[in-house]
C-alpha cells in the first residue's frame, strides 16, 4: 500500500534531518563561543538595571569587566555593599571601600525660591542648560541653584525632587551614580562620601565670589569669613577661593557641628537628613 | 520680477515687518551726563587691561584700557570726569565682565587728537592708528578690525565688501549714516581698498533705501560698485551678503577671507576714517532708539552711556508694562534684564517692546512641516539640531554643523509649533565648544 513515492519523500527528508543534524552538531563543538561562567554568575548578581553608573555600557559589559580583573567588586554603584559583597566573596577578592560611609549626591546651594534673586524675566525653554548656556542664566548669582530641575529628570532613580526651588536628594534612593552632577551646568552638585554615624552637614554654597559681592546678590551665601574654620571641628572646614569647603574625610560621628552651625553669619552650614532620619520622617 | 532682471539674492531668509519708524529722523547728539560704564571688553579677543585707577581724571578720548595681543582692542574715555570704580558690570551680552565706571565732571573735556594724512601714512602705521582708535567691527560682531584688514599672506584678497544692508527690523542707524555721512564712508572704504590691495569694492544695500544708495552712487568715483539687494532678512549676514554680490559660497566653519572676500559694515568704516585721518578714538556710534521710547530717532551717543540715561533723555518709557527692552534688532538683539546696561561699540539699537509686541508663547511639538529647514539661510536642518540637542545627542549636533548657524531666528520667526530653535541651537553651539575644551 506504500507507493514509491511515500518511501521518495520520507528517505529524502530523513536524509535532509541526518545532514542538518550532523551540521549543528559540528556547529556545537567546533564553533562553540567560550563564556566565562563567571561572569554568568557575576551578572546574576547584579541588579540588572543597564543603568551605566559605573562607567560600562550595561551589567553584562560591567560583569566582564569584573571578571577580567579591569573593574573592582565594588563598581556597581545601585547595587551598594550586599553587591559588591556578594561579587568580592564569588572572587575570593577584598571590597576595598570602608564599611560603615556611603556615597551620596550633595546639593551646594541653600537659595530657595524667595532667596533666589532673579535679574529680567527668563521666558525661554525651562531647563538648567538651556538658560545658562544661552543667556548665562537670569540670577544675579553666577554660581547658585538656577531651580528648572534638570537634575531631577537626569536622576535615573527617582531620588531627586525640586522642592520651593532647589534639589532634594533622597539618601536612600541616591546611589551617587554622578548622572545629577554631569547634568547640572554649574557644578553646585558633589558626590561625596560620608560617614554613616556622623553628622550629615554642608557648606550650602558654591560662590566663588567675593565676601562683599555675595552679601549684594544673596542673603545666604558662603562669605568667606573663616568663622567656621576656627569654631567648627578641626581641620574640616577651609576657605579656599572665597568658598568653605568641607573635608569629608576629616570627622566621624564625635565631630560637633553646633557651633559652626550657630555662628555662620549668614546661615550656609546647614544639616540634612542622613538615610535614617530621612526613613523616620517618611 | 522678470527672471532677467532678478536682482541677487540667497536661498531662505524671510520678510518681517520692518518697522522702520526711524527712517526719516536725523542724527541727533545725545549730550553725555551722569555716569558712564565701560565695559574693558567690548570686542572679541583678550579684554583690554585698564591703565586707569580709582580716583584718576580722566578726559574723553584718553585710553583706559590697555589692548591685551594682537587680537584685543584698547578702550577709551568718552567723555571727562573722574574713575569712581573698576569692577563687575553687566554687559549687554548678559554677563558679567570688568568696566570702569566714570562720574562725568559735566565739562566733557577732551584730549588731543593726532591728525594725519593717510596718504602719507604706511599700511602697518594706517592698521597701527586703526587698532589705537579701539575700531572693531560695528555690525554686532565686535571683531576687532586691525585684525580683519591684516589676513595671513597665503589669504590672496581680491574683493572688499561695505555692509550697508542693515536687514535688521527697526534699525536705521546705518541707513541715517550712509545719508548723513557718505563722504567719510567712502574715503574709509577707499582707504582699506587700498591697504587690502584689492581690484573690486561692492557696497551692499537693500533695496527699500534707494537714496542711501543713490548718495553712495553718485558720490564714489568708479571705484565703488554699488549693489541694490532684495529687502530679505538675513540679507546683512555676511555669507549670505557675499553669496549675493560675489556669487562665492563661504565655506562651513570658514571664513570670508577664505574666498578672498573682507567685509566691512557702514558704521565701521566711517569710524575707520575718523580714527586714521583725525585720530579720533571709537568713543560714540549712532544708536536707534526706537520702539515705545518717547521721542524715537536715531542719536549720537557715547559709549558707556546707561540705557537709562539714554532713555531719560528722550523722555523716558511710556505709561504700562515695558515687556521688553533689547539691545540690538527685534531679531538679533540681547533682550536686557533692566535699564542698567551701557551702550558699547557694537549697540545698533535700543528697542523697547510693550507687552503686545513681545507675547511669550508656549511651545507645541514640531509637526515636521520644514518651514525651518526653507528658510535657513545657512542651509541647516534647525529641527534636527533641536532634536539632538534636547535628547542631549551632542555628537549628532556637531555632525549637522550647528556651529555654522548664524542665530538669525529666521527658524524660530517661522515655526508654527512656537519652538525656541535658535536657543536650543545656541545652547548646542555652547555644548560643543564645551566638549572640545
Amino acid at each position: 500500500m506504500f507507493g514509491p513515492v511515500v518511501i521518495i519523500s520520507a528517505s529524502t527528508m530523513a536524509g535532509l534531518g541526518l545532514l542538518f543534524a550532523g551540521l549543528l552538531g559540528f556547529a556545537h563543538t567546533k564553533l562553540k563561543v567560550e563564556e566565562d561562567p563567571e561572569v554568568t554568575e557575576i551578572e546574576d548578581i547584579l541588579p540588572g538595571l543597564d543603568c551605566g553608573a559605573c562607567g560600562y555600557p550595561g551589567c553584562h559589559q560591567l560583569a566582564k569587566g569584573v571578571a577580567e580583573g579591569e573593574a573592582p567588586p565594588d563598581s556597581c554603584v545601585p547595587g551598594g555593599e550586599e553587591v559588591a559583597e556578594n561579587i568580592a566573596d564569588l572572587l575570593g577578592l577584598e571590597v576595598s571601600s570602608e564599611p560603615g560611609r556611603m556615597k551620596l549626591a550633595v546639593v551646594h546651594c541653600g537659595a530657595g525660591n524667595e532667596e533666589k534673586k532673579r535679574v529680567g524675566q527668563y521666558e525661554g525653554v525651562e531647563s538648567c542648560r538651556t538658560a545658562e548656556l544661552t543667556t548665562g542664566g537670569n540670577m544675579k548669582c553666577e554660581y547658585g541653584c538656577l531651580g528648572y530641575g534638570d537634575c531631577a529628570r537626569a536622576c535615573p532613580f527617582d531620588a531627586i525632587e525640586m522642592v520651593n526651588g532647589l534639589p532634594k536628594i533622597d539618601p536612600d534612593a541616591c546611589t551617587a551614580c554622578g548622572e545629577c552632577v554631569e547634568t547640572c551646568p554649574r557644578d553646585i552638585i558633589v558626590i561625596e562620601e560620608l560617614d554613616l554615624e556622623g553628622d550629615f552637614v554642608k557648606v550650602a554654597c558654591n560662590s566663588k565670589d567675593e565676601g562683599s559681592a555675595v552679601r549684594e546678590k544673596c542673603d545666604v551665601g558662603c562669605i568667606a569669613c573663616g568663622l567656621c574654620e576656627q569654631v567648627g571641628p578641626e581641620e574640616v572646614f577651609s576657605v579656599e577661593g572665597n568658598l568653605s569647603r568641607m573635608n569629608y574625610s576629616e570627622y566621624g560621628e564625635d565631630a560637633d557641628f553646633d557651633m559652626a552651625i550657630d555662628k555662620c553669619p549668614t546661615g550656609c552650614i546647614v544639616l540634612f537628613p542622613s538615610p535614617e532620619e530621612a526613613s523616620e520622617t517618611d | 520680477m522678470s527672471l532677467l532682471t532678478k536682482k541677487p539674492s540667497f536661498v531662505g531668509g524671510i520678510h518681517p515687518a520692518d518697522n522702520k519708524l526711524t527712517r526719516d529722523s536725523e542724527i541727533k547728539d545725545i549730550a553725555p551726563s551722569g555716569t558712564l560704564v565701560i565695559p574693558l571688553s567690548q570686542h572679541i579677543g583678550a579684554p583690554a587691561k585698564p591703565v586707569v585707577e580709582e580716583g584718576d581724571n580722566v578726559k574723553r578720548g584718553q585710553k583706559i584700557g590697555e589692548a591685551q595681543g594682537f587680537v584685543s582692542s584698547p578702550v577709551h574715555a568718552s567723555s571727562s570726569g573722574e574713575v569712581t570704580k573698576i569692577g563687575k558690570f553687566r554687559h549687554p551680552s548678559g554677563n558679567e565682565v570688568k568696566g570702569v565706571k566714570i562720574d562725568l565732571d559735566g565739562e566733557d573735556k577732551s584730549v588731543d587728537f593726532k591728525e594725519a594724512d593717510p596718504g602719507e601714512l604706511s599700511t602697518e602705521e594706517i592698521l597701527e592708528r586703526i587698532q589705537g582708535a579701539g575700531i572693531v567691527g560695528m555690525g554686532g560682531a565686535a571683531f576687532p578690525t586691525h585684525v580683519k584688514l591684516s589676513p595671513p599672506e597665503e589669504k590672496d584678497i581680491d574683493t572688499l565688501v561695505i555692509n550697508g544692508a542693515e536687514c535688521e527690523p527697526y534699525l536705521t542707524s546705518d541707513f541715517r549714516l550712509t545719508l548723513e555721512e557718505p563722504e567719510k564712508i567712502i574715503k574709509g572704504t577707499e582707504l582699506i581698498a587700498d591697504v587690502l590691495e584689492v581690484d573690486k569694492v561692492y557696497f551692499g544695500i537693500e533695496d527699500n533705501k534707494p537714496e542711501a544708495a543713490e548718495e553712495i552712487r553718485s558720490r564714489a568715483s568708479g571705484s565703488i560698485e554699488v549693489v541694490e539687494l532684495p529687502t530679505k532678512y538675513p540679507q546683512g549676514w555676511e555669507k549670505t551678503l557675499i553669496q549675493a554680490l560675489t556669487g562665492r559660497e563661504v565655506p562651513v566653519d570658514g571664513l570670508p577671507l577664505d574666498i578672498g572676500v573682507v567685509v566691512q559694515n557702514v558704521a565701521t568704516v566711517k569710524a575707520i576714517w575718523d580714527g586714521v585721518r583725525f585720530g579720533v578714538p571709537l568713543t560714540e556710534r549712532v544708536v536707534t532708539a526706537t520702539g515705545t521710547i518717547r521721542n524715537p530717532g536715531n542719536y549720537r551717543v557715547r559709549i558707556g552711556t546707561r540705557g537709562k540715561e539714554l532713555i531719560d533723555q528722550l523722555g523716558g518709557l511710556p505709561e504700562g508694562r515695558t515687556a521688553k527692552l533689547i539691545d540690538g534688532g527685534p531679531m538679533m538683539g540681547d533682550t536686557q534684564p533692566d535699564q542698567s546696561t551701557p551702550v558699547v561699540k557694537s549697540t545698533s539699537g535700543l528697542l523697547a517692546l510693550g507687552e503686545e509686541a513681545a507675547v511669550a508663547r508656549d511651545s507645541s511639538p514640531c509637526i515636521r512641516c520644514g518651514k525651518c529647514v526653507d528658510v535657513c539661510p545657512a542651509n541647516l536642518l534647525p529641527t534636527s539640531i533641536y532634536k539632538s540637542v534636547e535628547s542631549g545627542d551632542i555628537e549628532k549636533a556637531e555632525e549637522l554643523n550647528t556651529t555654522a548657524c548664524c542665530e538669525c531666528g529666521s527658524c524660530t520667526y517661522v515655526c508654527p509649533s512656537e519652538i525656541p530653535l535658535v536657543q536650543w541651537i545656541v545652547q548646542g553651539k555652547s555644548e560643543i565648544e564645551k566638549r572640545k575644551e
